[in-house]
């Protein structure tokens, strides 16, 4: 076993230079806490033997979903190694993303490389959980050599960002502030798209499983002012306060609790892509990993997306870029795109041809 | 010398930008009660809206009665258009009619009907009402209201933000100016 890890180690630095190989992937353990991760372990590893854990299924399908999205990231940014910023995170999400695969049912390599390739776009390449401004705190954290990020400095860094959006970004400042800032690997932004996940984590938590399997945005409710609206980009505490009310109502609470008390604060801790970080009992990766796969169940649950989860074509592509990044034309007329071209003038053209890079590396990559 | 002048001009847009304030526009859904009448393939949903601006609003599902329709004909006092509503707002297909408060008396008041959301943002199809003269005004990202009477939305696109500046124009909402960045 030993010489199977040296050997697979040598492998790794000969293909991949100077990219740090996933040390914390293959030291570490699925997380004993986790009773879902426990069960499916177990499961897993019934009939190994127990001096064997090294050597157990869930290692190797981790180990190689990881070179699989290292082979995919290196040829979408054309990176011979892949740079820090992307290893640390996906060292971090890697077991979580493969346990996710299975609790949210994505079987297939094609409907997996659709997922992955919108969240290669979406997360900049895996580099980041939280919207961000490139300042100089930022460029000193990409640049530090660690190879796992140093979160206390992340923190650092996301509350630097604070007042650009707060008082600098005319729309942010109007809209969505840095309460509601993009966190994630989807980068889940605005009020109402967080109260989407938390419904859904909450339903996950009770066990309910009609509502954990929603893709729920819709949150009508009577504010402090007696006006009734629906949740949009921005809510106030008071606001949060009513919607946890109509939360309880449905068997659910807006969990951990502490986002009632101060929602920015906590869903700051919650982006960190760094073990032990969160608001206990919730992990950060679970918020950074999961609400990924909770925005992935509108594809699954709508049928203008569902048929084309498993093809591998360019309407495919394009129809799954509408149900990530949103309806629009320009994504219903994708054969009329050409991504050889210099589509420069047209940002939506671009981001389909972004996408659809990453698709087929992503694919190219599973199936070597 | 042209460059310095587009510099100038950028520079001077800028400032305006940032000193603009808004107000914290939100979006009301209308008091309204339902009332679905079907006839074959058809379905109309007539509503008796509680709002000054609105005589008459009608939502017509164009060929499906089971409320999962995604076209419709949606009129609103005298202005009709046939909008295709991609993304279901609750179990039962509800569809709200919102309203945009504006920012100062010349701006029109401004409604809503709910079309898709994606990771770029929200879309509506939006409808003008000022001085009993109403109007569809197209598919558009959420827009805010500012204080000066123009208004502002925003796109993501990954790591992009994309924000284009509106101005209410000749009773038209036309873009001023878009900027992606980085």
């Amino acid at each position: 076993m030993k010489y199977f890890w040296i050997t697979l180690l040598c492998l790794s630095i000969t293909a991949c230079q100077i990219e740090q190989k996933p040390e914390e992937v293959t030291q570490r353990p699925i997380e004993e806490n986790d009773e879902q991760n426990q069960n499916d372990s177990e499961q897993e590893d019934s009939g190994q033997d127990e001096n064997n854990q090294g050597d157990n299924p869930t290692t190797h399908e981790i180990t190689k979903l990881h070179d699989n999205i290292t082979c995919a990231l290196k040829k979408v940014y054309s990176e011979n190694a892949l740079p820090l910023k992307r290893t640390r995170t996906l060292n971090f999400i890697v077991a979580r993303l493969h346990q996710d695969f299975k609790s949210y049912n994505l079987t297939s390599d094609t409907e997996k490389a659709h997922f992955l390739a919108q969240l290669f776009h979406e997360s900049d390449g895996l580099s980041a959980t939280v919207e961000r401004v490139l300042g100089p705190t930022w460029r000193s954290l990409f640049n530090a050599p660690e190879t796992t990020w140093q979160c206390d400095n992340y923190l650092d860094a996301v509350n630097e960002d604070d007042h650009y959006f707060n008082h600098s970004y005319v729309y942010s400042k109007n809209s969505y502030r840095s309460k509601f800032r993009g966190r994630g690997l989807i980068q889940l932004t605005g009020c109402f798209n967080y109260l989407g996940y938390f419904y859904h984590s909450s339903a996950q938590d009770e066990g309910l499983i009609s509502e954990a399997e929603l893709h729920k945005t819709y949150f009508p409710y009577t504010d402090s002012e007696g006006d009734y609206i629906q949740a949009g980009m921005f809510c106030s505490d008071s606001d949060l306060e009513i919607l946890n009310q109509s939360f309880k109502d449905s068997g659910l609470q807006l969990v951990p609790q502490e986002l009632l008390s101060d929602f920015e604060t906590t869903v700051d801790e919650l982006a960190l892509p760094c073990e032990a970080r969160g608001v206990y009992p919730f992990k950060s990766e679970r918020f950074i990993v999961d609400s990924s796969f909770w925005y992935w169940k509108k594809c699954q649950n709508q049928s203008y997306f569902s048929p084309y989860i498993d093809q591998n074509s360019d309407q495919a592509i394009a129809r799954m870029t509408e149900c990530i990044h949103g309806k629009n034309s320009v994504y219903q007329n994708y054969a009329n795109i050409d991504c050889n071209a210099n589509n420069s003038s047209n940002w939506r053209k671009q981001s389909y041809c972004s996408r659809r890079k990453a698709f087929k590396a992503m694919l190219s990559c599973f199936k070597r | 010398m042209i460059l310095t002048l587009k510099r100038a001009r950028v520079f001077l847009w800028l400032i305006l930008v940032l000193t603009i304030q808004s107000t914290s526009a939100k979006y009301i859904i209308i008091n309204r009660e339902t009332n679905q009448k079907c006839q074959g393939d058809f379905c109309t949903e007539s509503l008796t809206i509680k709002d000054s601006d609105i005589s008459n609003f009608e939502i017509k599902a164009l060929g499906n009665k089971d409320g999962q329709a995604k076209n419709f004909q949606i009129q609103l006092n005298k202005a009709r258009a046939q909008v295709t509503i991609l993304d279901q707002q609750n179990k039962s297909g509800f569809i709200a009619l919102l309203k945009v408060s504006p920012a100062v008396n010349k701006s029109p008041s401004l409604y809503a009907v709910y079309a898709t959301s994606g990771s770029a943002g929200r879309y509506y199809h939006y409808f003008s009402v000022q001085a009993h003269k109403t109007q569809y005004l197209g598919l558009m990202a959420e827009l805010i209201a500012l204080k000066d009477g123009s208004y502002i939305s925003h796109e993501s696109d990954g790591p992009r933000q994309i924000t284009s500046y509106w101005q209410w124009k000749k009773n038209q909402m036309v873009l001023v100016k878009e900027e992606v960045t980085p």
